[in-house]
């Protein structure tokens, strides 16, 4: 048990603007992004991006390594991509005196953080490979299991618009990712200033913020952050609410979805609501740190039904609505404010 | 927070409020209802009285009260986090109630319950308020509208001139001055208080049928015995050298009787004796005192003759007094059907502009007609027959009286301007069974008013005589067997010529000969 004090708040709060900072040198004007995938390591959730190509996705992943001094992964996803070239494979090796034995050759799962690139394009059996790790943070190769090293974050990509050969992630393994972030194309004032880091010959240097130590005592501090009752129900009536057979539901959520959030995002939301709190440097949540994450952590955990996909209606529209209509927990007391 | 709450509700509560008191208005102006004002304010202390109770009452959980400050105050959950996790050995919670501390400690307490302003609903609420006062003023559904500024300064005129008529009655000082003082007052301030033409017009008709109801109903028949008995002992006093008024000759008489011969007392006796049969049917009093005195001085007996008249001196006067009373009565309901006329002609005038009518300025239609009237004088010396055509204006300003018009003396006069020969004019034929006209005058007074019924129904000139009119001293008072022959000449020339039907001539050769019979 980490001891949590105001300094170590302040001093985390401090460590992860560095950060921001940092990556910031890198990805210029994705604040979001860079705060989203930040939120998903200290609270220890994978993040999917959606973005077209050429956002700077594997950018993004290299500057937080960077950032943050830790290991990093990109595999390129690919239909003949098979699971042993993620999470490694036994080698038969015949050593000097010519016995021949198995050797564990780790895959490139190994690494505090990996960018799994175009996860969709994978078959369904290479990306389980890779979720499976994502859940237990270890992997088993020839019936032995095998921790991954800590941190450990999963970045993965998908193309929304080339989806031609491509392998959706069902929604049992898309329940997996904490959160989902569409990466947006950049502004024009943003465009240029990637132009000036990006096209005179130099790439930009992306600084160490922290130290591997600090980071695993923020990811080990941020589930400690108590959550007070009231917004824990708040969570509740939250994820409640995008059910369509629920009491709660909105007419658009019981015209548009078909299956509301898992009670994985539930936790989702609480816990990247703890880590914004540490961000912050708040001991405790608040309400609008679980306004903040819901729609990240919810938008791919609400399966859309017919209407919505002929109409055009996205997720993050419902989410909206669905934070319209469940008010936040005020005094029971009607016309105090 | 029992005062945000009590805000907050009452803004909510406060446009249906409003509605209610709205409807409670409404139902005040459509119906007879009248206390619409009270229970709108009931209604209103009630609601605010139920508001207190409630609020004093309501229950408030310490994370109620947490949560509200922490909202007011933009604390972010750090309030009711602090109030949830209050472990002083945890470390996370004590670093959690620290910052609550001293979030508490750099807020200001003022900020943590705001009394908050819905606009919406102060806009409804004010909306309605003014919706409920403004049906609450207006006149009630049914009544007149709103008194019109010239319907107001007619009003006010007739009231003043009530005022004017009380101090000419006060000044007049009758018998009757104290009541109908009273009555005008009343009526001016009910003139001045009226909310409504109509209800002007009922204070008027209800004064007017008060004053009637203290008139004498023989006042007509009073007037005309005591006003015929001092104009005949005027023009035939009866001693030579007795004042001009009837009492003073009565009392003159009772001091001379003795020095009067035998032959001067039968005389007085049969003249006594005339005097109290005119009286008998108005002033049946003065008859018996007269009668008693004619027959005293036929017994012989002075003394008994000499109480009498003057029993009938002081009867006399004090008929005068009573009959100045009763005139004054008459006099002030002329004048209250003068101003109700005026009023009406300003309703119509000024709401409905009636035909033939000056809207602007209220005057109804010029009065035209005709009247007529015949009397005999008390002692039988003379008739007079008056007719009037009349072309006063009915003037909404002024309406004074303005006949005057003495007759001429003969046996047909001139009558004075009709005050509403219009009526009579137009009314020939029509259901109008009474009307007003001018008789003859007193020594050129102004015109005296007797009432005579018209014959509605039967065409022009079917007028009947009701009252004894009073005929003017001078040359309208001739002995009848001096014009008699030729009246005799007449009645025959219309029986000749068979002018008058025949069941009605012998009626007429009987009258005439009776007259002449006397006459012998």
């Amino acid at each position: 048990m980490v001891r949590l004090e105001q300094a170590n708040l302040d001093d985390y709060a401090a460590v992860a603007h560095a950060v921001e900072s940092a990556v910031g040198t890198m990805i210029a004007g994705q604040p979001d992004l860079i705060r989203q995938t930040l939120v998903g390591l200290l609270a220890e959730g994978h993040v999917l991006l959606e973005g077209v190509p050429g956002l700077g996705k594997t950018e993004l992943v290299k500057a937080f390594s960077h950032a943050i001094g830790v290991g990093f992964s990109r595999v390129q996803f690919t239909p003949d991509l098979m699971p042993a070239d993620i999470v490694g494979t036994q080698v038969l090796e015949e050593d000097e005196s010519g016995h021949r034995r198995f050797q564990y050759q780790a895959g490139p799962v190994f690494t505090n953080l990996l960018l799994a690139d175009e996860i969709n394009r994978a078959t369904p059996k290479t990306q389980a490979a890779l979720l499976e790790a994502m859940q237990e943070r270890q992997v088993t190769v020839a019936g032995r299991t095998r921790d991954l090293p800590r941190p450990f974050l999963v970045l993965a990509t998908q193309n929304p618009i080339e989806l031609e050969g491509t392998y959706p992630l069902p929604e049992a393994q898309l329940d997996r990712f904490m959160f989902k972030v569409t990466v947006h194309p950049p502004t024009a004032e943003v465009l240029e200033e990637i132009l000036r880091r990006t096209t005179t010959g130099s790439v930009p240097e992306v600084p160490l913020a922290v130290d591997i130590e600090t980071i695993a005592s923020m990811i080990a501090l941020t589930p400690q952050l108590p959550v007070a009752t009231h917004l824990l129900q708040y969570v509740s009536r939250i994820i409640e609410a995008t059910h369509p057979e629920g009491d709660t539901a909105s007419p658009p959520v019981k015209r548009y979805v078909r299956w509301g959030a898992s009670p994985r995002g539930a936790q989702s939301i609480v816990l990247a609501a703890k880590a914004a709190a540490m961000i912050d440097g708040r001991p405790h949540v608040t309400a609008e740190d679980i306004r903040w994450a819901v729609p990240a952590a919810l938008r791919h955990r609400l399966v859309l039904g017919y209407e919505a996909t002929a109409e055009g209606v996205r997720s993050d529209a419902i989410i909206d609505e669905v934070l319209h209509s469940v008010p936040e927990p005020r005094p029971e007391i009607r016309g105090v404010p | 927070m029992r005062l945000a709450w009590l805000s907050a509700t009452a803004q909510r509560f406060a446009p249906y409020l409003g509605l209610a008191v709205i409807l409670v208005l409404a139902l005040q102006w459509s119906t007879p209802f009248d206390d619409g004002w009270l229970v709108a304010a009931g209604l209103v202390a009630t609601f605010l009285l139920t508001l207190i109770i409630i609020a004093s009452a309501i229950r408030i959980t310490d994370w109620d009260a947490s949560r509200a400050a922490e909202r007011g105050l933009a604390a972010r959950d750090a309030l009711t986090s602090a109030l949830e996790f209050d472990d002083p050995d945890d470390d996370v919670h004590r670093l959690i109630q620290t910052r609550a501390e001293l979030l508490v400690e750099r807020s200001d307490p003022s900020r943590a319950i705001p009394f908050r302003a819905d606009g919406s609903r102060l806009r409804q609420s004010g909306m309605t308020a003014a919706l409920a006062l403004l049906i609450g003023l207006l006149p009630p559904l049914g009544s007149a509208s709103a008194l019109s500024a010239d319907i107001e300064a007619a009003l006010d005129a007739e009231a003043a001139q009530i005022e004017k008529l009380a101090a000419a009655v006060a000044a007049a000082d009758v018998e009757t001055s104290d009541e109908i003082i009273a009555e005008l007052e009343r009526l001016a301030q009910e003139l001045r208080d009226a909310e409504s033409l109509e209800q002007a017009l009922q204070s008027l008709d209800d004064a007017d049928t008060r004053l009637d109801a203290r008139l004498d109903p023989a006042f007509l028949s009073q007037k005309a015995a005591i006003q015929g008995l001092a104009r005949d002992l005027a023009l035939r006093p009866l001693a030579d050298g007795a004042p001009l008024d009837a009492a003073s000759q009565f009392d003159h008489l009772a001091d001379t009787l003795s020095s009067l011969s035998t032959p001067e007392l039968a005389a007085l006796a049969d003249r006594l004796s005339d005097l109290a049969e005119s009286q008998a049917a108005g002033n049946p009093e003065l008859s018996g005192h007269l009668a008693d005195a004619s027959r005293a001085l036929e017994e012989g007996d002075l003394s008994e003759a000499r109480i009498s008249l003057e029993e009938a001196a002081s009867r006399q006067r004090t008929g005068f007094d009573q009959l100045s009373g009763q005139q004054a009565l008459v006099e002030t309901s002329r004048a209250l059907d003068g101003a109700r006329t005026r009023l009406s002609g300003e309703g119509a005038g000024t709401s409905e502009l009636a035909e033939g009518g000056q809207g602007e300025d209220g005057q109804g239609q010029p009065g035209e007609g005709q009247g007529q009237g015949s009397g005999q004088g008390q002692s039988g010396e003379g008739q007079a027959e008056g007719a009037g055509a009349g072309g006063q204006p009915q003037d909404g300003a002024s309406g004074e009286i303005t006949g005057v018009a003495p007759g001429d003396g003969s046996a047909s006069g001139d009558g004075g301007q009709g005050r509403i020969g219009a009526d009579v004019g137009q009314d020939h034929g029509t259901d109008v069974e009474t009307a007003e006209v001018f008789a003859p005058i007193d020594e050129g007074a102004l015109a005296d008013l007797v009432q005579v019924g018209i014959d509605g129904g039967a065409g022009e000139g079917d007028i009947v005589g009701r009252a004894d009119g009073v005929t003017q001293r001078g040359e309208s008072i001739v002995p009848y067997a001096q014009v008699l022959p030729e009246y005799l000449n007449e009645a025959a020339d219309a029986l000749s010529e068979l002018r008058l039907p025949p069941s009605m001539r012998s009626i007429v050769q009987a009258y005439f000969d009776l007259l002449a019979a006397e006459a012998r």
